[in-house]
């Protein structure tokens, strides 16, 4: 079946190709962030009565978890750090090179794991003030950071978010790409990724290709984040920023539908990134955020606040911070580094495949993806469905306060998008839809790497094992009598 | 190059407006409302609350209308509303207020007298027991 294009779609097709459509949709963003911002830091107190708990926390997370499953990484496309950042684009030099060293995940990561910290050990889903200055310090990084180094630097190397959207759009069913390869092939100019000027690249004459200098002005980017078209694959990096779509001049770039999942156990030569099997920092975010969702889910149930308590004793502390921190250094790294080793061991002992630990999580590891993306999915739509009116009467409230007295007394009463009873067996679904999904991948992936056969089902096994383990890790979370409270160890 | 966007920037003003919502009054400073909860801590369920009102001098205060809120710290939990009932003199009480789930409450009080005064007050309290049945 051939791959359908989103560009080519009614309505949706035209407002995608107009050139100003990310702008609008990061103008709109922008306004909600701003919202948000000055709630935060001069309205209530109270997170349910204020915007700056309701969006973010309870919006945002759930409309990102439904972009990923049935679009892709459109929250990056709408992203409202973007509009200062460009502005710092055009009033700084932005010429120095991201530097060698950081080029890879791992700052991303740790930032990553930062970010989850924070969020737990000081409650920031119970803290508007906080969040809004979260936001302030987006903004600042985002224009900081790209005001001083080329591209899109702290969306490919830093934002944390950004690698959420990264790693688990990786099982959505949209990507950027490309229509005819025919087309990219006979490309002299590649304009999709040096960006298009007032004066041809020269290459079509046979002449030396003119630098950017020797250009003219810029008419539109190419790809900040490096990814070219030609041999891009796949949504890894991809902002869905549609700054390749608007700069090929044979209008050969899309936003094309294809098989959710399938580029996980696929390991080609991927531009402005390499293969997948040859970057252990990616893998290691991908397992990270794997088991990141099960740890951020185990702060909500009743379980978690007994174990803090204990562990606050045993430490002889009542730092909830330190207490969430040790936690999640066991939970998201220590233990998860463990159990991989022992599954990539295994896996290589019997599938003789003689790889060392390291390699074989670097190729396997994408496979559980899909389950931690399954569990991210239940958690948030949990809090999406639950609290998704709750939005009306805060802007009932908002306006009512600018005097706009059209939207009525605040109804206090909204909020479940769903009846209770349908929570549990929606959050099941996505969980064990993740997990059939994983299985899949890490047998496809076992298939590349050792062949049909007897061999693929040895290396599999530990990786399919793992996989169901995590499920029912999960399973057993969503069982669990919730709590939604602050970290208060000595409780 | 995308060119800045005039309208919303004018528009910026008005929106961080209604950011400046501040913190809710506490209203006459004369009056003392205060509000204990029966059993400590409550569980989910429901759960007494015995208020009390009184002037600055201990004096009980009678034919006030109080309403209590009930919200959780994490947003989007949809908030419990009850209305008190008189009780003796000074003394308020709803028999059984309903805590829907486990985790931080903040109990917010609003008290409006005959004469127009009218007082707020606020209690976090932490609400143990189970829910099964979802994250």
């Amino acid at each position: 079946m051939g791959r359908r294009d989103l560009l080519k779609a009614p309505l949706l097709g035209p407002f995608l190709r107009w050139r100003h459509s990310r702008s609008l949709l990061q103008v709109l963003f922008l306004g909600v962030a701003l919202v948000v911002m000055a709630d935060g830091f001069w309205g209530p107190r109270l997170a349910p009565k204020n915007m700056a708990g309701v969006l973010p926390w309870v919006h945002w997370r759930g409309f990102v978890a439904l972009a990923l499953l049935v679009a892709g990484n459109l929250f990056c496309m709408a992203c409202p750090f973007m509009l200062p950042r460009r502005l710092a684009k055009k009033l700084f030099p932005a010429q120095k090179h991201w530097p060698k060293a950081l080029r890879t995940k791992w700052l991303a990561l740790f930032l990553l794991f930062l970010f989850l910290w924070a969020y737990e050990a000081y409650d920031l889903w119970s803290n508007p003030f906080l969040t809004a200055w979260l936001a302030l310090a987006y903004f600042l990084a985002a224009s900081v950071i790209d005001g001083f180094f080329r591209g899109a630097a702290f969306c490919k190397h830093v934002c944390p978010i950004g690698q959420f959207h990264f790693v688990n759009s990786l099982a959505s069913p949209l990507e950027v790409g490309i229509r005819e390869a025919e087309v990219c092939a006979s490309c002299r100019t590649r304009d999709c990724i040096v960006g298009r000027y007032e004066a041809p690249r020269g290459l079509d004459s046979g002449t030396k290709a003119l630098r950017p200098h020797e250009r003219g002005k810029l008419l539109q980017n190419g790809c900040e984040l490096w990814l070219y078209q030609e041999t891009k694959t796949g949504n890894m990096d991809c902002t869905f920023c549609m700054e390749c779509i608007h700069a090929c001049p044979h209008d050969n770039v899309g936003i094309l539908t294809r098989a959710p999942a399938k580029e996980l156990w696929e390991d080609p030569q991927r531009a402005g990134v390499g293969r997948f099997s040859q970057r252990p920092d990616l893998a290691a975010l991908a397992l990270f955020l794997t088991f990141a969702a099960f740890m951020n889910a185990f702060g909500m149930v009743a379980p978690v606040y007994a174990m803090e308590a204990w562990m606050g004793r045993a430490m002889g502390t009542t730092s909830g911070p330190l207490v969430v921190g040790i936690l999640f250094l066991v939970g998201m790294v220590l233990l998860p580094a463990l159990l991989v080793a022992g599954v990539a061991a295994a896996s290589s002992a019997l599938s003789g495949s003689g790889r060392t630990i390291v390699q074989e999580a670097t190729r396997y590891g994408y496979a559980l993806v899909p389950v931690g993306f399954g569990m991210w999915i239940a958690h948030y739509l949990y809090h999406f469905l639950v609290g998704g009116f709750a939005v009306i009467p805060v802007t009932q409230e908002y306006l009512a306060f600018l005097g706009l007295s059209f939207a009525g007394v605040p109804a206090w009463g909204l909020g479940p998008m769903v009846p209770e009873s349908w929570l549990l067996p929606l959050e099941l679904i996505f969980l064990e839809l993740g997990l059939l999904v994983s299985l899949v991948v890490s047998y496809r992936i076992a298939v590349r790497e050792v062949g049909e056969g007897p061999r693929a089902v040895r290396a599999f096994a530990p990786w399919g094992l793992l996989a169901v383990l995590l499920s029912a890790a999960g399973v057993w979370l969503l069982l669990q009598p919730m709590e939604m409270r602050g970290t208060l160890v000595g409780g | 190059m995308n060119r800045p966007h005039p309208p919303a920037i004018l528009l910026l003003p008005l929106i961080l407006l209604g950011g400046c919502r501040g913190e809710i009054e506490t209203g006459d400073t004369g009056l003392v409302l205060e509000v204990a909860i029966s059993p400590t801590p409550p569980a989910v369920g429901s759960a007494r609350l015995i208020i009390s009102l009184e002037d600055s001098a201990g004096g009980p205060i009678d034919g006030a209308e109080i309403v209590v809120e009930g919200n959780m710290s994490h947003a989007g939990m949809v908030p419990v509303i009850d209305t008190a009932q008189a009780e003796g003199p000074g003394r308020y009480g709803i028999s059984a207020f309903r805590f829907t789930m486990a985790g931080d409450w903040i109990l917010s009080l609003h008290a409006t007298l005959p004469d127009g005064r009218w007082v707020r007050n606020q209690k976090a309290t932490n609400v143990v027991g189970a829910m099964g049945g979802g994250l």
